[in-house]
């Protein structure tokens, strides 16, 4: 099946410390890919590569098929990629319910109130997310992914994720990431 | 099934409350820079001049992207399809537009 996403012979030089030589990552529809290595391997530094948070020295992005040079989340967004950093993705400035109000406008999506009762964060909609703990910032980026039903989606430290309290482990989880995969 | 942001114009407004926000705030530093720097020479609304306008763009860039980096809002804006660089060019719009406003109505 052809890669959504695909990105070859990527380097990257910070100062003199080369941390990728040619490294290659691809993902099909319906695929869950991880990246597994040592800390400071540039696992982080290729996805954030592929999200266009970070330029790299050679090689190439690609989404559906085209080269995205240089690749930009926004457009790649567009498109039906979400980004997924380690650092958060929640804007400080915004309600819960205002991420959600935006991401509906922005995609044009139906109700969302299963997935809300699904991740349990009715009680935190009108909540500011900084005032959210880190589990629950984790649980709210989760559910706008679900929400989102992007096409692909790039996350750094997976297991940074809390599991949604209605899921009962591992197992359960990683069929809903399956399942939305392969939507 | 989701459906992609369509128009191009989508791309460039951040949606109303990020938008209206950065336009609101915009104009209240441009208030409080002209009653700070510009009322100590004795003239609220001194007439414009390029030097004024790059100086009023100059400190809403670096305004608007502080603001931009205070609320961490680039990342949900680039999942959402829209560049992080519109919040700083709203913050900058807002200021020369008054400017300019300013300077037509004076004269």
């Amino acid at each position: 099946m052809e890669p959504i996403l695909q990105a070859d012979s990527i380097g990257k030089t910070f100062r003199d410390r080369r941390v990728l030589t040619s490294a290659c990552v691809s993902a099909a529809p319906g695929e869950v890919v991880g990246l597994l290595g040592r800390t400071g391997e540039g696992k982080s530094t290729l996805v954030r590569i592929c999200a266009g948070q970070s330029r790299s020295d050679s090689g190439w992005v690609k989404y559906k098929g085209e080269i995205c040079d240089p690749p930009r989340l926004s457009s790649m967004a567009s498109g039906g990629v979400y980004y997924l950093p380690e650092s958060g993705s929640l804007a400080r400035s915004l309600t819960l319910q205002g991420h959600f109000d935006l991401l509906r406008e922005r995609f044009r999506l139906g109700p969302v109130d299963e997935l809300i009762d699904d991740f349990d964060l009715r009680g935190l909609l009108a909540a500011s997310t900084a005032a959210m703990s880190t589990g629950e910032r984790r649980r709210a980026e989760m559910a706008l992914v679900f929400i989102g039903s992007p096409s692909a989606c790039w996350r750094t430290s997976c297991f940074a994720i809390s599991i949604p309290l209605r899921q009962k482990g591992w197992d359960e989880f990683w069929e809903s990431w399956r399942r939305m995969a392969a939507r | 099934m989701r459906h992609p942001a369509k128009t191009h114009w989508r791309r460039l407004w951040p949606g109303r409350v990020i938008g209206l926000r950065a336009v609101f705030a915009a104009a209240l530093l441009w208030i409080l820079l002209h009653v700070v720097l510009f009322a100590g020479s004795g003239q609220i609304a001194p007439a414009s001049s390029f030097k004024v306008l790059l100086l009023i763009s100059a400190i809403g860039s670096i305004a608007g992207i502080a603001d931009l980096k205070r609320n961490r809002e680039s990342i949900f804006l680039q999942n959402l399809g829209v560049a992080p660089l519109v919040v700083p060019a709203i913050w900058v719009g807002v200021m020369m537009l008054l400017e300019l406003i300013t300077a037509v109505v004076i004269r």
